[in-house]
């Protein structure tokens, strides 16, 4: 059995705290209307559950999304993300559950008959046989919209993508960043007060989709309207999200602010799929005042941390540590309480931060970041050296599945 | 260099089985009937020299072209056959294109199956299945048969030798090559812009009309051509299923061939033929590049 491992999630990159942790993840500071109990939500999944044949696509997920929020759906493929998404624009029927938008059951209305809300498909789904300027019409001319009119919200969507020069080409004559961008202002060309994007910076390169993502939160604040994107990229939903809903296997495992998923996971994972993290698995040997002390490798380390409520004495748990929370150090500390001793097994020189990995007693390798802030304070930590890791307190997060 | 030789085949091969027979057809249409072996004159004979040459070109003419032109009848077999045509390709996309449609949204596992049926009646000579249909058509026949035991009619109908046979002769051996153009042209749509239409507020009738057609055209073009020339021209169908009256180019010039033994009149009946089948086509089809060359 493992008694401490160390994950690294799908596309982590090392600072990852310092873009979650303070920007508490609201567009605007003090916008939480999922704390206001009187606030009824723009979106309600209702106990939604989908299944395909034998396969259970969505299990049972309840889900508030209020006005104005920019809402990510992350989780690995094949995690039901997209099904749920699909459901909301009507694609697909709930097995059971209903789907409420504004407080109005809209569960078995045609997607045709949603215009409250609109998608960015994944594949773009650009129709081929049209300009861009006519892909964009298209949804306004369906509305019987007059000519001059239609014209003048083609244009403004163009101007918001920045894509007026293309509007005469048609979508393979487009680079998939411009094809991207038809799509978007497709959707938003509509006005609606929901707007779904499933995957939708996907296909872009790494340089272009951070450009998109913030391009995604001006055209949100500007339109107004409640964003809900799928991905599974967890560095794109830290980014964009005033909320993110992690699912698995069907279900939705935690709902919360980027900051609160970051520092407070409710599951290793969640704790793993969001950032990286050092979990050591071991015992709560008693609990006072709050504080839990938890045995790690048979009794050899005790480890405190804060009880998260109706955890048990004797009960197994998994102490979670982000590695940017870990010191590392070449002395002893004073106490031997939440520390552990080990050897450096490879370091990351990254330019601002190191990685250390370094092999604990027990043979489990646990990682700890350091900025570099300056470059000639003590001898630097190398290979092979024996160092010490600990973490305050505080840093800790118990676990119990 | 090496290019040459992979272009220099099919080349080679269009010289051969096209280019060759057209010149001789285009040859014996300039030439007189005779009765004779060959049936027309002038022949070619190498052992005259350069004065037999130019005897043998002075001796082809225009002669039975401006006799086609002259009689009636030649103009009204055209016209009844572009107009047979035209009827019978569109029946022929009215029936496939749901066909097309059906197939191209089965289930991908089902698709190679349907395939093979649309094929089928390949494997089958086209003569026996045009025989067939005087078996299911004509008054004592198997249609007849089954709505007069059925009471829904008393009097048997009279298809057999009429227009409408011809049109049931038709629709029925050309299908196929009109599915296969369109359900390939179908099959290549992706779900997803019908999905991308409704979520933008288009009901799935008029989806069909906005998105599934227009990108479905080329298809219906190549289906279009593969059914309307070949009919044209078509002798067994119209020969075999319709009446005296049924009046199509293709009968003609058989008859002209066989009957009258005109050689050179039936040729030159081919040539126009031939003329006013590949003409419209090739401006057609400038014109869609030029379309092409201007959306860029």
């Amino acid at each position: 059995m493992a008694a401490a491992e160390t994950t690294t999630a799908p596309s982590s990159v090392a600072p990852q705290h310092s873009r979650a942790g303070p920007r508490s993840a609201a567009p605007q500071s003090g916008f939480a209307p999922w704390k206001d109990p009187a606030k009824t939500p723009i979106v309600r999944f209702e106990n939604i559950t989908k299944t395909f044949g034998d396969f259970v696509a969505v299990k049972d997920c309840t889900l508030d999304i209020y006005e104005r929020e920019f809402f990510s759906l992350l989780g690995p493929s094949g995690c039901g993300k997209t099904t749920l998404l699909r459901m909301l624009a009507g694609f697909e029927r709930p097995t059971a559950g209903r789907i409420l938008v504004e407080g109005q059951d809209v569960t078995d209305l045609a997607p045709y008959d949603r215009p409250f809300i609109n998608m960015m498909f994944q594949s773009y789904a650009l129709f081929p046989h049209m300009t861009v300027e006519s892909n964009i019409g298209f949804g306004l001319r369906q509305e019987g919209m007059e000519k001059d009119a239609i014209a003048a919200r083609v244009e403004e969507a163009m101007q918001m993508v920045e894509l007026t020069k293309f509007a005469k080409r048609k979508p393979n004559q487009l680079s998939g960043g411009q094809q991207q961008r038809v799509a978007l202002a497709r959707a938003i060309a509509k006005k609606p007060r929901i707007m779904v994007l499933d995957e939708p910076l996907g296909a872009l390169d790494k340089r272009l989709r951070t450009q998109a993502q913030f391009e995604l939160m001006r055209i949100q604040e500007v339109t107004g309207a409640t964003f809900i994107i799928v991905t599974h990229d967890q560095e794109e939903a830290m980014t964009v999200s005033s909320r993110i809903g992690v699912m698995d296997h069907g279900e939705l495992v935690q709902v919360a602010t980027p900051g609160d998923i970051y520092e407070t996971p409710q599951s290793r994972y969640c704790a793993n799929f969001i950032g990286e993290v050092n979990t050591f698995e071991g015992k709560v040997i008693s609990i006072a005042g709050g504080m839990a002390d938890i045995a790690w490798a048979g009794g050899k380390n005790i480890f405190k941390a804060r009880a998260p409520d109706g955890i048990q004495k004797d009960q197994q748990v998994w102490l979670a540590v982000r590695p940017e929370k870990i010191r590392i150090s070449l002395e002893p500390p004073a106490s031997t309480v939440n520390s552990v001793a080990g050897t450096v097994n490879d370091v990351g020189y990254l330019g601002s931060i190191s990685h250390y990995h370094v092999v604990v007693e027990n043979g489990q390798r646990i990682t700890a970041l350091r900025a570099n802030s300056s470059h000639t304070v003590e001898r630097p930590i190398s290979w092979e050296d024996k160092v010490w890791l600990e973490w305050p307190a505080e840093a800790g997060i118990v676990l119990t599945r | 260099m090496r290019r040459w030789y992979v272009i220099a085949v099919p080349y080679l091969w269009l010289a051969i089985f096209f280019l060759v027979p057209f010149f001789i057809v285009l040859k014996i249409s300039l030439s007189d009937v005779a009765t004779a072996m060959p049936p027309y004159v002038p022949n070619f004979d190498i052992a005259g020299g350069i004065a037999g040459f130019k005897d043998f070109f002075n001796k082809l003419d225009w002669e039975n072209y401006s006799f086609i032109f002259s009689d009636e009848l030649y103009y009204s077999a055209y016209w009844s056959s572009l107009k047979i045509a035209a009827i019978a390709t569109f029946m022929t996309l009215l029936v496939a294109y749901p066909i097309a449609y059906g197939m191209a949204r089965a289930p991908k596992e089902w698709q190679a199956t349907l395939m093979m049926l649309v094929i089928l009646p390949f494997w089958t000579s086209f003569l026996i299945r045009v025989y067939a249909w005087i078996g299911i058509l004509k008054n004592e026949g198997l249609l007849n048969l089954f709505l007069t035991s059925t009471g829904i009619i008393t009097e048997p109908l009279s298809i057999m030798n009429s227009l409408t046979a011809v049109y049931i002769g038709i629709v029925y051996s050309y299908l196929p090559f009109m599915i296969l153009p369109l359900y390939a042209s179908l099959e290549k749509i992706n779900p997803a812009l019908l999905e991308a239409a409704g979520d933008l507020g288009c009901p799935p009738w008029k989806a069909f009309w906005q998105v599934t057609f227009p990108l479905s055209l080329p298809g219906v073009v190549a289906g279009c051509l593969l059914v309307f020339i070949p009919v044209t021209g078509e002798f067994v169908i119209p020969d075999l299923l319709g009446g005296s009256d049924t009046l199509m180019i293709g009968k003609t010039l058989w008859s002209e061939f066989f009957n009258n033994r005109d050689w050179p009149v039936a040729s030159s009946v081919a040539v126009v033929l031939l003329l006013v089948l590949v003409v419209p086509i090739v401006l057609f089809q400038r014109m869609q590049e030029q379309q092409q060359e201007a959306g860029r």
